[in-house]
């Protein structure tokens, strides 16, 4: 009675093998378009670059967060992680370096993202449920960034150059393996620098990889940086997928527009629309200020709101810009472990200029004083802030690694002003993994904005 | 050599009447080839030839309805010298014969369960464009969940409430002629009834195919009892349908049916037509609210909001919209409402329907066919279906050992336009929220700004809004399908014992529909289009082998073995576009994108073997046994065969202790049963999902299990019926208990281990219900008669368990902000959101001016109600026949997300207290700083005060109690006394008036409050989201007999 069965019951639909390439695409487009998501209503709020207007209460740019604030981002990040997990075992189990290579990078790049913000997370035991653990316990931040350090310094010697990778053609990079392994340098030149106060031997990986470019080759121009070009030809669209509900109800931060009018930067037209005063004449870029008290919000001007074609394909979305790297070799060399902090600086500034403008930089700019390089990392890093913009959550770890750009502060900003350290666990942890969930929870001093994760000394 | 004989003689039936059509079948007792039949004629008379004298012949008279009556030996002698006079019994004097589980016509009296039978008269004198509708308040324990998206608006039948943490899968099972199918929705592809890329489409299912006027009887059978042996699909009960069929010894007979009912919307929301466009929020120099469509002299344009918080209609004037110079208008013009901006886009839906049958038979066959036709026209502009139906029914005794039947059912339905339904952008339903009072509706009828037709929609006032008349008459979604199915059956009489039954059935259907989306849809800004394509294919081979006995007086036997092959093959391909090339082209070649594709398809087999035996003790006490094994293809090879029993008996009381005689039957009934059942296919082994990225696939969230058990539900169930007073009055109760345990769900697990869901068993739902069914004839004389008839049920479901390491409660769905959760001690349907914060006197907490949020969801309210009843009155006058049903529901909320809209949007009449004073003072408390609470007294805006207050979060400001009286049906039948018209060959006339859903009484703000969220192909009790207008019917149909 039963003759057939097997057959029946096998899915037509839907593959049951894949090789180490196959989640690649899809996990790239997601994080990415995730990452711009979450930017716009995290890092952007928090780090007064844009927030929702008219906005009567609440809102992340008044450090109103919730469990469900971060959820999408655990969930993303997660969803991703899951995918590399089985691309990494397909590729060890074919002993295919190349691969295991970049899904070490790719991995490495998503969970360093999650564990800046939430702490400790998930990771050694994670993905574990077809063995029957649904339960992972949570992996301290400190554990966690030594393995992904580790992972990359292996997947930069994993590379092998004389092979050419075999799968479809890979929408970062194309396929260019050379690019992928200055994508995985760069990378781990960000975690180090991000470690680096925690873990001052972070400091000679950095000066071992800087001097040594032919091991360890790094990002050399825009050309080189890991950024998504979404086409807008299905299935690479836009994150919004209505133009309108970027720009709506939205509007630039008065501390971000303030900066690029003090440094008159070409930068300006491409992000924001010029602010209208009541009878609708333009009146130059005007922002509002982040945590606005609701009895002040009749701002007798329209502000300066979002560009729509930012998010209109073609579009790039930023995993890991060329411009940061300059910054992160500047820091490098203003703290003598690297040489040349202000040639780097202004590498960096001009990069991200032509990025966005896609214009050749003019140098005048460097002769506004408020341009000019002074030595100071506040400088660099109001520099770095602005070259971050729509990079995922970079803006807000780095403030909270130097505490620049210095953010003000209002009335109206909940936890009395003071930026969130973190993001608070989604409640899917809490329900279902509730065991190791509170252990986690009480090794970091309970689950508020306000524990620090491991690397944030300050 | 043997001389020959001629048996002759006459059957009668108690009365003393001539018994028509009765075989009577002569075969010897040696030589079972040496058999002759035949059938008696319109006396009764029969005439058997050719049989051989001398020879002993045992003769049987077998007429449906009535006990076969046997005459073993016969001794023939030669010539016509044999005469035979016999009387048989009428196997019940109660009641006819109903048709039960596997096709076995059974008499009620013996049944121990609960069934209900409606026949064609019941069902559909007041039609409707879905013949379920007609079982509404008709049947106890029955209820139709239906989203109202629609002309075609799929029904799915609830019997006894929802034992199931699915929210698919819930409808009962539909056999036809025998011949179970299947009735699943097949989505749009667009999974959520809230603002999703595109609005799911009611493309139908199969319950709508079948054509009311081909419908004999439908009998429900509600427990499990009752289905057992129908399987794992009878979980949820089964309604079985007999389509019509000609009869023996019948003279060709010619039948016309027609037609016309036209549907107006009959309740409509209470829209505001004092206030327009505005935030409230704009004034001019002297501290009066203006209007300004763009920026004005007057100020700034106030023209963006879709709220009607705006200046009063005061007979002032302000720069508006003008419609032919497509932008502000030159000069300010009278600020007015426009009452009927919302009524006037819809219209009267039409339905027209014809049918034509013919039937006929002689002593052997019998046969009819019939074709038919309806066109409908929706009351939303552009849109509705024409369907054809055709059909055969026929059979005929080969000889006497074999008699052959067959059902063939043809349908082929197509629309040029089905609506979207739900809450978005796109849907018609949206429009009417965000519809403002002083815009008139005829702006938007040029649908394209001039010089840019195809380009830019007229959408003065937002991109949010779609244009009504580009959504009805452009955004179109056009669907064809035809379905074919038929049996043919065999059935073998192999002697007066045995019977053998043979069937082998299809039912294939093949469904096409497309999505076209023209440019600048909020949705599509370049347009898109979509293509599905179904092919479903389900073959069922059947034998069932049946055993009759007698021992001694007292005891009768009746034994069946059957088995069944089930076949279930379903393939979907769909494919789309999502940017055009050119405009209103609608092909995949003409894709920005390469045409993205996917399958979904779904196979399946089931083979079960099953047997009842039924004892009966002197025609007082009943016994049936029965077991049913299946093995599915879904399940995991160790656990894919599964066996469950029932039990069910009856006692007829009335004859065991000889009750008085005002008391015709008193029947109790006791059983017990339990159906197993399996899972959706390709749950059992490790897949990647699709990606719509080439060469690329993804993690599937859902976790397999190798290891998957069927689920068992366990059924008790017993009641009585009782009949007094020459069958005046009639009493059926019963009261039920079902357990279902080892569900097949997902349930959630936590992300980070790699997936969101686990499939395993788990959980138990408890359902306990009564039902109570009334009949009554207060009067009955030579001409008139009144008769009446009642239902009553209530049904309740409880969560027994849940896996503690899933929290012990279960999504079973969400619709915007409601989520549906079981939770363990709770029910299936309970629905969740948030509420108000209050103070322990129950006063609403506010804070800053505007009610307090409160952290955490907490239980609205259950979207099962409380119970349910219906009331029929029939009144027979002579040749008129009056009728009319009432239903009600009690109890049970309905959320309403366009309730919610159009409070926070000043839209509805619930909306103007305090815009004379321009700010409200919220009725409640506010927590003071040392834990006390005082009364509010912080004012807020008109605007924000009714966009808090009923803010979308929260379900308990936007829900409301779903109890309702219905006027379900109204209906009056006027037969042509035959006198009339005795010479003009006609055999028949009849006209009826009939309306449906004249009159509903309920609290529900919006048009219905029996409606449902159509997320993608599942239905979601208890929640409104965009919900389209509901109608009233009114129709008139002409019977012809020829």
């Amino acid at each position: 009675c039963t003759e057939g069965f097997e057959d029946i019951n096998t899915n037509p639909n839907e593959v049951s093998e894949i090789n180490p390439s196959s989640m690649l695409n899809p996990v790239i487009y997601n994080i990415a378009s995730n990452n711009a998501r979450k930017n716009y209503d995290i890092t952007s709020q928090l780090m007064q670059v844009h927030f929702p207007y008219p906005s009567i209460t609440g809102d992340v740019h008044r450090y109103h967060i919730t469990v469900g604030t971060g959820s999408s981002v655990w969930n993303a990040a997660y969803d991703a992680l899951g995918n590399v997990n089985e691309m990494l075992n397909k590729s060890f189990e074919l002993e295919d370096e190349n691969y295991t290579a970049i899904n070490l990078t790719l991995r490495a790049m998503i969970v360093s993202n999650l564990t800046d913000m939430f702490g400790s997370v998930p990771f050694s035991e994670a993905f574990q449920a077809e063995q029957g653990n649904f339960t992972p316990k949570f992996d301290k931040q400190q554990d966690i960034y030594t393995q992904i350090l580790n992972d990359l310094e292996q997947a930069n010697h994993l590379y092998n150059l004389e092979e050419s990778l075999l799968y479809a053609s890979d929408l970062l990079y194309q396929n260019d393996l050379v690019k992928w392994k200055k994508f995985t340098n760069s990378l781990r030149l960000r975690l180090l620098l991000r470690v680096s106060d925690r873990q001052p031997d972070a400091w000679q990986q950095i000066e071992t990889m800087l001097h040594n470019p032919t091991v360890y080759p790094v990002f050399e121009d825009n050309s080189d940086a890991a950024v998504l070009t979404v086409t807008g030809v299905t299935p690479n669209l836009s994150p919004w997928p209505r133009e309108q509900d970027f720009s709506n109800a939205r509007t630039y931060a008065s501390f971000f527009i303030d900066q690029l009018n003090e440094l008159e930067d070409p930068r300006l037209p491409i992000f924001a629309n010029e602010a209208k005063d009541l009878e609708g004449n333009t009146i130059g870029y005007l922002g509002i200020p982040a945590g606005f008290d609701n009895a002040g919000s009749d701002f007798p001007y329209t502000p300066s709101g979002l560009k729509q074609p930012l998010i209109i394909a073609p579009m790039p979305i930023i995993l890991m810009s060329y411009s940061e790297l300059q910054f992160i070799k500047a820091e490098a060399a203003l703290k003598g472990h690297f040489n040349d902090a202000e040639g780097h600086y202004k590498e960096g500034v001009k990069s991200s200029i032509e990025f966005w403008t896609n214009q050749n930089f003019d140098e005048t700019y460097f002769d506004n004083s408020f341009a000019a390089y002074d030595g100071s990392l506040e400088r660099i890093m109001l520099q770095k802030y602005l070259s971050l913009f729509f990079t995922d959550y970079q803006q807000w770890s780095e403030y909270r690694r130097t505490g620049f750009p210095i953010l003000p502060v209002t009335n109206s900003m909940e936890n009395n002003g003071v930026m969130p350290s973190r993001m608070l666990y989604p409640d899917s942890p809490n329900i279902y993994n509730s065991e190791n969930y509170d252990q986690a929870v009480q090794e970091m001093g309970g689950n508020t904005i306000n524990a620090k994760v491991w690397w944030d000394v300050n | 050599q043997q001389a020959s004989g001629i048996v002759k003689g006459s059957v009668k039936d108690l009365d003393g009447k001539p018994l028509e059509g009765v075989m009577v079948d002569a075969t010897s007792a040696e030589d079972l080839s040496d058999s002759q039949f035949v059938m008696t004629d319109t006396n009764g008379n029969f005439s058997i030839s050719g049989l051989n004298s001398g020879v002993e012949y045992n003769l049987t008279f077998d007429k449906p309805n009535f006990e076969p009556y046997y005459i073993d030996g016969f001794d023939v002698n030669e010539g016509e010298n044999n005469s035979i006079m016999v009387r048989m019994n009428p196997i019940t004097e109660l009641e006819g014969v109903v048709v039960t589980a596997l096709g076995i016509k059974r008499e009620e009296k013996k049944l121990g369960y609960a069934q209900q039978t409606i026949n064609a008269e019941e069902l559909s004198t007041a039609e409707s464009n879905n013949w379920s509708s007609g079982l509404k308040g008709k049947v106890a324990g029955l209820n139709i969940v239906s989203s109202g998206s629609g002309p075609i608006n799929s029904q799915v039948i609830k019997l006894r409430g929802s034992n199931s943490l699915k929210l698919a899968n819930q409808g009962a099972l539909i056999v036809i002629d025998g011949v179970p199918m299947t009735t699943e929705m097949t989505s749009s592809g667009n999974e959520t009834a809230y603002m999703g890329n595109d609005s799911p489409i009611d493309f139908g299912n199969s319950i709508a195919d079948i054509n009311q006027d081909d419908i004999e009887t439908v009998t429900v059978l509600k427990g499990a009892a009752a289905a057992a042996l129908y399987g794992s699909r009878a979980g949820n009960g089964v309604v079985i349908i007999t389509t019509k069929s000609g009869k023996k010894n019948q003279k060709i007979g010619i039948e016309f049916k027609s037609s016309t009912m036209i549907d107006v919307v009959n309740r409509w929301p209470d829209y505001q037509y004092e206030y327009g466009q505005g935030t409230g929020n704009y004034f001019d120099d002297e501290g009066n609210p203006y209007y300004s469509y763009g920026a004005s002299e007057d100020g700034p344009g106030t023209s963006g909001t879709s709220s009607a918080f705006g200046p009063k209609f005061d007979g002032q004037y302000f720069f508006q919209y003008d419609p032919t110079l497509q932008g502000q208008s030159s000069e300010r013009q009278l600020w007015r409402g426009y009452d009927d901006n919302r009524k006037s886009f819809w219209r009267t839906g039409t339905t027209f329907r014809n049918e034509v049958s013919i039937s006929g038979g002689d002593e052997k066959g019998n046969y009819r066919a019939s074709i038919g036709n309806i066109q409908n026209e929706w009351i939303m502009p552009n849109t509705g279906f024409n369907s054809y139906a055709t059909s055969l029914n026929a059979n005929y005794q080969i000889s006497k050992w074999i008699k052959v039947s067959s059902v063939v059912n043809y349908t082929m339905k197509k629309s040029d336009n089905l609506p979207g339904t739900g809450y978005n952008n796109g849907s018609i339903a949206y429009f009417m929220i965000f519809q403002n009072p002083n815009v008139d509706l005829n702006w938007y009828k040029p649908r394209w700004y001039a010089g840019e037709e195809g380009y830019s929609q007229i959408q003065p006032f937002s991109s949010y809004i779609d244009n009504p008349y580009v959504i009805a008459y452009e955004a179109v979604n056009p669907m064809r399908n035809n379905r074919i199915m038929g049996n043919m059956k065999f059935d073998f009489n192999l002697s007066s014992k045995f019977n053998l039954m043979v069937r082998a059935a299809i039912n294939n259907y093949t469904q096409k529909t497309e999505q076209k989306r023209p440019f600048d849809l909020n949705r599509s800004p370049n347009g898109y289009y979509k293509r599905q394509d179904i092919n479903k294919y389900e073959t069922n081979l059947d034998f069932l082998l049946s055993y009759k006995d007698k021992w001694g007086e007292d005891f009768t036997f009746d034994g069946h073995i059957g088995g069944n092959s089930m076949d279930y093959k379903y393939n979907l391909l769909e494919a789309s576009v999502d940017a055009l090339v050119v405009p209103y082209v609608y092909m995949l070649s003409n894709g920005v994108n390469t045409p993205l594709a996917n399958t979904r398809d779904r196979n399946k087999k089931i083979n079960s073997f099953y047997g009842m035996f039924s004892f009966a003790f002197r025609n007082q006490i009943f016994l049936d046994l029965t077991g049913r094994n299946d093995w599915s293809s879904t399940l995991p090879s160790h656990h894919n065969s599964y066996f469950y029993p029932s039990v069910v008996s009856s006692f007829i009381l009335d004859d065991i202790f000889k009750m008085g005689s005002s008391i015709d039957m008193l029947k109790y009934r006791l059983s017990f049963a339990q159906v197993g059942s399996d899972t959706d296919p390709y749950q059992t082994s490790k897949y990647y999902s699709n990606s719509d990225f080439a060469s690329s696939a993804s993690m599937d969230n859902y976790l397999y299990n190798g290891n998957l058990k069927p689920e068992i539900s366990t059924n008790w169930e017993t009641g009585f019926e009782l009949r007094m007073f020459k069958n005046r009055f009639g009493l059926d109760l019963t009261v039920y208990q079902t357990d279902t345990r080892n569900q097949i769900i997902p349930i959630p697990v936590d992300i980070t281990s790699g997936y969101s869901y686990y499939y395993t068993n788990a959980g138990e739902v408890r359902n306990r219900g009564l039902e109570i069914l009334l009949t009554g004839t207060p009067i009955r004389t030579n001409d008139f008669k009144w008769e009446i008839s009642g239902t009553w049920s209530k049904n309740e479901s409880e969560v027994l368990s849940l896996p503690a390491e899933a929290g012990e409660e279960q999504v079973i769905a969400t619709a915007g902000t409601v989520s549906m959760i079981a939770k363990v001690g709770g029910s299936v349907t309970a629905l969740y959101g948030y509420g108000f914060v209050r103070d322990p006197e129950g006063n609403i907490v506010y804070k800053d001016g505007i009610p307090a949020y409160p952290e955490d969801i907490e239980l609205i309210g259950d979207a099962s109600p409380d119970w349910r009843a219906g009331l029929t009155n029939t009144f027979t006058y002579k040749n008129l026949r009056f009728s009319f049903n009432f239903d009600a529901q009690y109890g049970g909320i309905v959320y309403s997300q366009s309730y919610h809209k159009m409070m926070e949007q000043g839209k509805l009449k619930g909306t103007l207290m305090g815009r004379e004073d321009g700010f409200i003072i919220g009725e409640g408390v506010v927590l003071n700083e040392d834990g006390s609470y005082s009364p509010n007294t912080e004012q807020t805006t008109i605007a924000n005060y009714y966009a808090k207050y009923y803010r979308r979060a929260n379900v308990e400001s936007n829900s409301f109690d779903a109890s309702y009286i219905k006027l379900r049906e109204v209906s009056l039948s006027y037969d042509v006394p035959k006198r009339l018209y005795a010479k003009s060959g006609l055999q028949g006339l009849s006209f009826t008036v009939f309306g449906r859903d004249l009159l509903t009484i309920s609290d529900f703000p919006l048009y219905d409050p029996e409606t449902a969220a159509l997320n993608g192909a599942v239905q979601v009790p208890g929640v409104e989201m965009g919900q389209m207008p509901s109608t009233a019917s009114y129709g008139f149909s002409i019977n012809v007999k020829l």
